[in-house]
């Protein structure tokens, strides 16, 4: 997905509803308006200045609308909202039923630019439901949604010309890193226990050869990390040479990872690897692993 | 001699005087100094001040670059566009703030004010500004402009005006070795303003009590300077009124103290001298009558001439000792001056009390002279050499000695008083038919027995003749040398019974 200029960026913008749904779905900007809207209005979270003191009109389609549409399982507990740049946030799916949890399309009349966290920007009517506010503040407030998850996805990693489901990758050889982790939100400040296989094995199950020289690329569902703009590319010497995972289990009780924290699989760097990385390759929601010179 | 006239002091005008002129220059080079001081400490201020904004703006601009490029290189516009808003919000000096996307063609994707965001060239600086901002480089850029709108921020409230000066900041966003955007931060130099304005109004305070120092301290040392010299002034007048004992009090270690010391000294000098002068002017009174002078020498005996004279009306007396010639050929001459010295004072000093004065003494004979005006006093003082001669004849017999006898002739008339003789030998003469007159009466008091002849121009020029109850003693009396002849009377005085005509 190519990033968005002053031209009408609806034109571009999709919703992928993923997860435990019946289908996943790809929903166009005119196919989430034909669900419904619904409107309301609340006073912002206080970050936005532009906000501060007036209630802002908002309009979209609600959650539970997009997910039934896509045939949401029912007992679903959270529904995460992926953005553009990776950045995520999980609601209630119980709340989602009950209140009018919104991706709105429309600030005041007027559609929402990129620039202010258009064209889909997650809402919560706080003014008509004030009990929500404890729970959904400001980091809830999700900027630019492009993957609506239900639940947590069955793990799928592509490996040239294979996929490896969540048994592929639990038979491959496990292993284990303890380290302070860079995802965003929801991970734990302290070290976490992370397990998975390693890197180099999951391409190698996949059947692809790690060259000697060249790189690793790890794509994930948030489209920041699909294009040129920012590829998360590892050094295949790294990758050869250190336990780099694609983790698909946490903690002491070796839980899987769920949507909320990123899951099903996420990319874990071993200390030395993650020194000369950037914070924002600590990669969630990891779909594709391939090799690039 | 008149005394002169009391020096008229000068008085000068304050805007001439010496002490004001020293104020006036000593505080124009103090003005000229503070202002060159003060102007350069402003100078040196005010770069100080915005080499220390441009500092912290670069260094804020530079820090904010590195912080915000993952997001950049993200594409989380919304979200830091929400931090550049806190930014703002708690920081009034900053204008604008905004991030630039080289990605999305240079456009500004996140910032505060919000009607920047979706612009590629802001419209709040010239667009030479935005070229300078988007140069490539490692070094933050700035650029000092003027804002060319007002900028509202929050919505409602202007942060700043148009034409306020602004100094702008840009720093490169950069992913790795790449430059994924800009940060261009816009800085109010207002507070700038204001601190300059505080220093200069602190330096003109200082300046100000500065100036009112060196106006003290200038006062002060003109007055150091000038007391001085005035003290000298009024001591030089004192001392041309006449107070040549007057001395400068003046105790100073400097070129005014050696003046002073100088001074003194000139008049010391002055002093030493006037006093010999007033010596030589007394004893030369003692041979040319004071009175005299006032006649002949009126501006001053240092400028009497020969040939100076004057016609008065005067009345003349002559005196002379009866048989002075046998009396010295009878007495040593020691004893003779003896007499001379003992007989002339008391004759003199009795002349001298009743307003006449002795023109010389001729031997044992006393020529003296009484302005017009003193006839009676001329008879008065003739009476008072009777009395003192009967004192002194007194004194005479008690040490054995021949008491003497004088006789005294007054004539009243016009003569000539003047200078006689050369520059180098010079006196002073009466001249007259009244002199001679006078003379010969003095010369009939033996032959007629009266101690004191006065002729009929004397008795009738008198006041109170009755007081001198004059005896007429020859109405018509020829005398060698005058043609008419005189009246003569005699002028008795009981008190002092004459010594029959030795």
């Amino acid at each position: 997905m190519e990033a968005h200029g002053p031209r009408d960026e609806r034109d571009d913008w999709t919703l992928t509803v993923l997860g435990q749904v019946r289908e996943p779905q790809t929903l166009s900007w005119t196919a989430l308006a034909e669900l419904g809207t619904v409107e309301f209005a609340t006073h912002s979270h206080a970050e936005d200045l532009t906000r501060v003191g007036r209630a802002t009109r908002f309009r979209g389609p609600r959650v539970d609308a997009i997910i039934a549409h896509a045939g949401a399982d029912p007992s679903v507990e959270e529904i995460t909202y992926l953005a553009f740049d990776g950045f995520r946030a999980t609601v209630s799916a119980e709340h989602a039923r009950r209140y009018p949890l919104i991706l709105a399309q429309e600030a005041d009349g007027v559609l929402i630019p990129r620039d202010l966290g258009g064209p889909l920007y997650a809402a919560y009517p706080l003014d008509e439901h004030p009990e929500l506010v404890a729970r959904y503040d400001g980091s809830s407030w999700v900027f630019y949604v492009t993957h609506v998850i239900v639940g947590t996805e069955a793990a799928a990693i592509h490996v040239g010309d294979h996929t490896l489901d969540a048994g592929a990758l639990d038979a491959l050889p496990q292993a284990t890193l303890v380290e302070t982790v860079g995802y965003r939100t929801g991970w734990p400040a302290d070290a976490v226990r992370l397990e998975g296989p390693r890197l180099r094995d999951v391409l190698e199950a996949g059947g692809v050869a790690v060259p000697e020289r060249g790189f690793v690329r790890v794509v994930s569902h948030a489209p920041i990390t699909q294009g040129d703009t920012r590829p998360t590319r590892i050094a295949v010497r790294d990758v050869a040479t250190q336990d780099i995972i694609l983790a698909t289990r946490y903690g002491e009780r070796r839980e899987p990872i769920p949507a909320r924290l990123g899951g099903p699989v996420v990319l874990a760097l071993p200390r030395e690897v993650a020194a000369h990385l950037p914070e924002h390759d600590w990669l969630t929601f990891v779909t594709h692993v391939s090799v690039e010179p | 001699m008149s005394a002169p006239p009391p020096t008229r002091r000068v008085r000068v005008a304050f805007t001439r005087s010496v002490g004001a002129r020293l104020m006036a220059a000593t505080t124009l080079l103090v003005m000229l100094i503070l202002a060159v001081v003060t102007g350069l400490w402003v100078q040196s201020e005010q770069n100080q001040v915005r080499r220390l904004t441009r500092q912290e703006a670069r260094a804020f601009a530079l820090a904010m670059a590195s912080a915000w490029s993952n997001e950049l290189t993200d594409q989380n516009w919304n979200q830091i566009r929400l931090q550049l808003q806190r930014v703002l919000e708690r920081d009034d000096d900053f204008i604008y703030l905004f991030l630039t996307d080289d990605r999305q063609g240079g456009r500004i994707v996140a910032g505060a004010p919000l009607e920047l965001v979706g612009t590629y060239v802001p419209d709040v600086v010239p667009v030479s500004v935005s070229e300078t901002a988007n140069e490539r480089g490692d070094r933050a850029r700035q650029s000092q402009t003027f804002l060319l709108r007002d900028v509202e921020f929050p919505a409602g409230h202007v942060r700043a005006r148009r034409g306020e000066p602004i100094l702008e900041m840009a720093a490169d966003v950069a992913f790795g070795d790449s430059r994924t955007g800009v940060l261009r931060l816009g800085v109010s130099l207002r507070r700038v303003d204001e601190v300059l304005r505080d220093i200069i109004e602190h330096a003109l305070a200082v300046a100000g009590v500065l100036l009112l120092l060196a106006l003290a301290g200038a006062f002060w040392a003109s007055r150091r300077l000038t007391q001085p010299i005035a003290t000298l002034e009024e001591s030089a007048a004192r001392m041309a009124d006449g107070e040549l004992t007057h001395r400068a009090d003046i105790q100073r270690a400097d070129e005014l103290g050696a003046l002073a010391s100088a001074f003194n000294r000139m008049a010391g000098e002055l002093d030493s001298s006037f006093a010999r002068l007033r010596a030589t002017a007394a004893s030369f009174e003692r041979f040319v009558p004071q009175k005299f002078l006032h006649i002949v020498a009126a501006e001053g005996i240092e400028k009497i001439q020969v040939g100076t004279h004057t016609q008065r009306t005067l009345t003349i007396l002559f005196s002379d000792i009866r048989g002075y010639t046998s009396l010295s050929e009878a007495s040593t001459d020691e004893q003779m001056f003896h007499l001379l010295n003992e007989y002339l004072p008391e004759m003199g000093s009795a002349i001298d009390q009743h307003g006449g004065f002795v023109d010389k003494f001729i031997g044992d004979a006393i020529m003296a002279l009484f302005d017009d005006e003193l006839v009676d006093h001329a008879l008065d003082a003739a009476l008072a050499m009777r009395a003192r001669l009967f004192a002194l004849n007194a004194k005479r017999v008690s040490r054995g000695e021949r008491p003497i006898e004088i006789g005294i002739g007054l004539h009243r008339g016009d003569a000539v008083i003047g200078t006689v003789g050369y520059q180098s030998r010079m006196d002073s003469t009466v001249i007259g038919d009244a002199v001679n007159l006078a003379s010969r009466v003095e010369g009939l008091t033996k032959e007629y027995g009266a101690p004191i002849l006065v002729t009929g121009e004397v008795i009738e020029s008198l006041r109170d003749p009755d007081r001198f109850k004059p005896r007429l003693v020859a109405a018509n009396v020829k005398v060698k040398g005058r043609d008419e002849p005189v009246k003569l009377y005699a002028i008795d005085d009981p008190e002092t019974p004459r010594l029959s005509m030795i």
